[in-house]
């Protein structure tokens, strides 16, 4: 099938008063339509300046693109910003984390999902009311009547994702990408709206990228996984298959971390060293000097590597048997 | 009593109540027993709103209790200054999830580490030589000593709360969500350096969390907490794998299982609608309005708490008779069925 979005080689990188820094580098993945997309990695990967910058929302005076975003074979990267407006909300659609920092305190929640509705199909006031309660309706918020007249801060955290969700769809866009969505509810909650967004992609159609640091979260949501580190993509697996066999130590070592797998007050296993910064950039193969497989060829750059419907920026690869979430 | 044989705290009947405008009052806790041994680690779980903080602080003696009694050793806590109040608050410290806020930005990590020691009435000397001593301890080179806090990680600043709590000398430690923050790596590097310092120290650990994976690892006892109240309250082990009330069954179901698809639990309980309002609980059991076992009697009489084997209390009227399911699958499940 045609991928729906396909992105090659997207680096993005900001001017700072240090100087230029390589943010992401060398992302590329294909995501079919309806395909739900997992993207996990610790603070600082790169996976949450991946998803605004597919969007073009990033602060546009410092930040500069490389590579291509191709929406249904158009490249987005060099696209005129007045046709970007056409694209986002309307066929790509973002939500975040804290939904009381995405909306704005001032409109009501309806007011806010009318203006999607008005703005991209033209709809008139009492259409786009319409059209909203409904859905609010969808979203799994109580009294939608009420609601679309009330403001975020009369809603509680769970209701303001609903609210952010239904605003996200209000387009019925081809893909929504969602940055840690649940990372701030309670599990209960959380449980609701991975629920939610389940049952909304099947029903539409909506391709989803799924930016999380909980496997967990993408082990229930997610067809694929791609994991990042230092700003580049390491392993991109179908999800059931990098749970049972990680290919990139790092992945096996996310997995391995989770208090879960370890036995009752045992000591948990954790990724020696932390990750570098920025502005020193490990040469050659970007997790070596924490890895336990390196060896002294691993100083050399090391490309992403396909293989058996997966790729692995790892060269040992073939030969390490590494741990996922089972054994 | 003995002092070796008292629980390090202890509560009976505890409440908390903020009072609202209007003559409305927020009963954030609302008659809570517990007690905790040494070198134990007890750990709280609830969601937001259910009051697991505003216990944590009582705990310590940062909010004054509206009712109930608090004992620690065995004895109640002073009540006045100069009456040994000084050592009973130097005794137990109060960890938060946010390191940064709790700390001084204008001031360097020594400072901030060594500052507790002065107030205790240390000389400069040799608060900063324990402060030093205490962040080694924790994981931190002598060399982070003059920084401030915006030069340090998320971890790094952590660490340094934790060393800040520990150079008083403590025997009760409360930490309230202080890994929620942090990736899963440095999460799991927090938790083994929480689980060597009780060792060393003979340290005794109230743990506060919303995260179940987290609780069920390194607690001795875990009470769950809904609405100001505990609605049960076990042996760890037993509490996740055997759990006897439905809503400690629906957090169990509700936590994410990074497992391929074949293993996970096929049946995902999820609760309706979210926890009410704690200024007017529900009548009876406050869990029964998202409760799908729920009868009548559950909206007219409060179930208390009842042992059903040896240290597992539950709050439901119906404990005996639900068939509640807990932590089943995944690679213990599978190690259980041989595969």
């Amino acid at each position: 099938m045609q991928p729906v979005l396909s992105v090659r080689n997207m680096g993005v990188s900001l001017r700072t008063r240090q100087g230029v820094m390589q943010i992401t580098d060398d992302v590329s993945f294909d995501l079919a339509p309806g395909e739900r997309l997992g993207v996990v990695g610790e603070s600082g990967c790169g996976k949450s300046v991946t998803g605004l910058a597919l969007l073009r929302l990033m602060p546009r005076h410092i930040t500069s693109v490389t590579g291509q975003v191709l929406l249904d074979g158009e490249d987005l990267v060099k696209m005129p910003e007045r046709h970007m407006r056409r694209v986002r909300g309307r066929r790509m659609a973002m939500i975040f984390q804290e939904p009381m920092s995405a909306l704005d305190p001032v409109f009501t929640v309806g007011q806010q999902i009318g203006e999607a509705i008005r703005t991209h199909f033209g709809a008139g006031k009492a259409e786009a009311r319409e059209r909203a309660v409904d859905l609010l309706d969808r979203v799994g918020i109580p009294d939608p009547e009420r609601r679309h007249d009330e403001y975020p801060h009369q809603l509680s955290g769970g209701m303001r994702q609903r609210a952010m969700i239904a605003i996200a769809l209000a387009c019925q866009p081809d893909v929504l990408i969602a940055d840690e969505p649940t990372t701030a509810l309670d599990v209960t909650i959380q449980a609701q709206i991975i629920d939610l967004l389940l049952r909304l992609s099947e029903e539409a159609g909506t391709a989803l990228i799924f930016i999380t640091h909980d496997i967990g979260v993408v082990a229930e949501t997610c067809h694929r996984v791609l994991t990042m580190y230092l700003g580049q993509v390491v392993e991109d697996a179908p999800t059931d298959r990098v749970l049972v066999r990680p290919r990139h130590p790092y992945t096996s070592g996310l997995m391995r971390s989770l208090p879960k797998l370890s036995g009752w007050k045992e000591p948990l296993q954790s990724i020696p060293g932390r990750v570098p910064s920025l502005t020193a950039i490990p040469p050659g193969c970007r997790f070596a000097p924490r890895c336990a497989y390196a060896e002294a060829a691993c100083i050399q750059p090391q490309a992403i590597l396909a293989r058996n419907g997966r790729r692995v920026r790892c060269r040992r690869e073939a030969e390490l048997h590494l741990k996922g979430t089972l054994s | 009593m003995n002092v070796a044989t008292a629980p390090v705290v202890s509560a009976r009947n505890l409440e908390v109540h903020f009072p609202l405008r209007g003559g409305e009052t927020v009963k954030a806790v609302d008659g809570v027993d517990l007690s905790v041994a040494a070198g134990q680690t007890f750990g709280i779980i609830g969601e937001s709103g259910s009051g697991k903080s505003t216990l944590g602080r009582a705990l310590v003696g940062m909010l004054k209790p509206t009712r109930g009694s608090l004992e620690y050793d065995g004895a109640a806590p002073p009540r006045r200054r100069g009456g040994g109040q000084g050592r009973a608050r130097r005794d137990r410290q109060i960890i938060f999830q946010d390191p940064h806020s709790a700390m001084n930005p204008r001031m360097t990590i020594l400072q901030s580490a060594s500052e507790p020691l002065i107030i205790a009435g240390k000389s400069r000397r040799v608060a900063e030589a324990r402060a030093v001593a205490m962040m080694e301890r924790v994981g931190l080179e002598p060399g982070f000593a003059d920084r401030y806090p915006h030069e340090l990680s998320g971890g790094q600043k952590a660490r340094v709360n934790i060393a800040r709590a520990l150079t008083l000398e403590p025997r009760l430690l409360v930490c309230d969500e202080i890994v929620a923050a942090l990736d899963v790596s440095i999460q799991a590097d927090m938790l083994n350096l929480l689980a060597d310092l009780q060792n060393d120290m003979g340290l005794t650990y109230v743990f506060i969390t919303h995260d179940l994976g987290v609780v069920s690892h390194i607690s001795d006892w875990i009470a769950v907490m809904y609405l100001g109240v505990f609605v049960e309250v076990g042996p760890a082990l037993e509490l996740s794998w055997a759990p006897r009330h439905p809503y400690t069954e629906a957090l169990l179901s509700a936590e994410p299982e990074p497992y391929p698809a074949a293993m996970r639990s096929q049946s995902r309980i999820i609760l309706k609608g979210e926890i009410p309002s704690p200024v007017s609980p529900p009548s009876g059991c406050r869990f029964r309005t998202r409760c799908r076992f729920a009868k009548d009697i559950c909206a007219t009489e409060r179930p208390p708490l009842r042992e059903l084997s040896p240290g597992h209390l539950t709050a439901c009227h119906f404990a005996e008779e639900l068939p509640l399911s807990g932590q089943k699958r995944g690679p213990m499940a599978a190690a259980e069925a041989g595969t």
